[in-house]
């Protein structure tokens, strides 16, 4: 082999085992991608599809189509149709199973009922006398009321002794719009400031 | 002289909240002329409603019902007595005159709201 060759031979080896071989051949840019020529056909333009934006774009002031200056027309939006609602984006990822988290919505719960100042004293039924009491649902309202009577048919009978309310409690169901009324005895308090007496005696007093 | 407890009378499903209370009395007792004496007992209960603001609960104009019981004690009496709670407030509250017997009582109505 003349020397020549053997020179060229062993230029070809370094390039084949990776050795650069810019001091040989010069910079070489190989990395770039090649134009592409603004010039497309009509057919040519029906093959490319159009890129799809993954959000609708805000619309465009005037209603025009939206012009790209500069750019690969292949990678140019649609025109915006002005007319045509926008379109929801496509999903990126498939939607989670559900399962509770720490980070979900917390349970609804129930929303209280409250009263709205002091109670307002209607006309009295009936006359004072005997002994008053004053029964109060704190918090709550009166659903109901259990009566004491004198049935006997001697003197004096034929008639209520007594009034108890009976107290509930009111709320606002957490599911919707609508509301509960639960009893509850709990809520039912006897004034005992004078002069009121507190709470009923639940025996017939001794008559004098 | 005797008192016997009645039957709980309570508000329904349907109209859950006392508004008022009615029934037949005397007002002169003919066996004691200086005090009256109730004979019957009728309760009224309204249903509860949400206003519009969504904050005031009030009792409904309309579907108020007036219930007694059956098997309680009532008598006639010479004239009729009806209180109620006025614009959508309901009863919490009962002040009551007795002795030996029921000599009144006084309704006392309140509003309400959501917190």
């Amino acid at each position: 082999m003349a020397r020549p060759m053997v020179v060229i031979a062993t230029a070809i080896l370094f390039c084949l085992v990776g050795v650069s071989c810019e001091p040989l051949l010069g910079s070489v840019d190989v990395g770039s991608a090649p134009q592409v020529s603004e010039q497309m056909s009509g057919s040519e333009a029906a093959r490319v599809a159009p890129v799809q934006p993954l959000y609708p774009a805000p619309p465009v002031l005037g209603g025009g189509p939206m012009e790209v200056v500069g750019g690969n027309p292949m990678l140019a939006l649609p025109p915006l149709d002005a007319g045509a609602p926008a379109s929801a984006p496509p999903a990126l990822e498939p939607p989670a199973p559900e399962m509770e988290t720490d980070a979900g919505p917390a349970a609804p719960v129930p929303r209280g009922v409250v009263l709205e100042g002091p109670a307002n004293e209607l006309e009295p039924v009936g006359l004072p006398g005997g002994e008053p009491r004053l029964g109060s649902c704190e918090g709550g309202v009166v659903i109901g009321v259990r009566p004491t009577a004198n049935p006997s048919l001697a003197v004096f009978g034929q008639r209520l002794t007594f009034i108890e309310p009976i107290c509930g409690r009111v709320s606002i169901d957490a599911a919707g719009p609508s509301l509960s009324v639960v009893r509850d005895d709990s809520l039912l308090t006897w004034d005992a400031t004078a002069p009121l007496l507190g709470a009923p005696s639940r025996e017939v007093p001794t008559r004098a | 002289m005797i008192w016997v407890v009645q039957p709980t009378t309570l508000c329904p499903e349907a109209a859950p909240v006392l508004v008022g209370l009615s029934g037949q009395y005397d007002p002169i007792a003919p066996d004691y002329p200086s005090s009256d004496a109730i004979r019957s007992l009728v309760i009224e209960c309204a249903p509860l409603v949400i206003a519009p603001n969504e904050i005031d609960i009030v009792a409904a104009t309309a579907g108020h019902q007036l219930i007694s019981q059956a098997d309680g004690f009532a008598t006639t009496g010479t004239a009729t007595y009806q209180s109620s709670c006025p614009g959508g407030s309901v009863v919490t509250q009962i002040h009551v005159d007795a002795g030996y017997w029921l000599d009144g009582f006084v309704l006392g109505c309140s509003r309400l709201r959501s917190l």
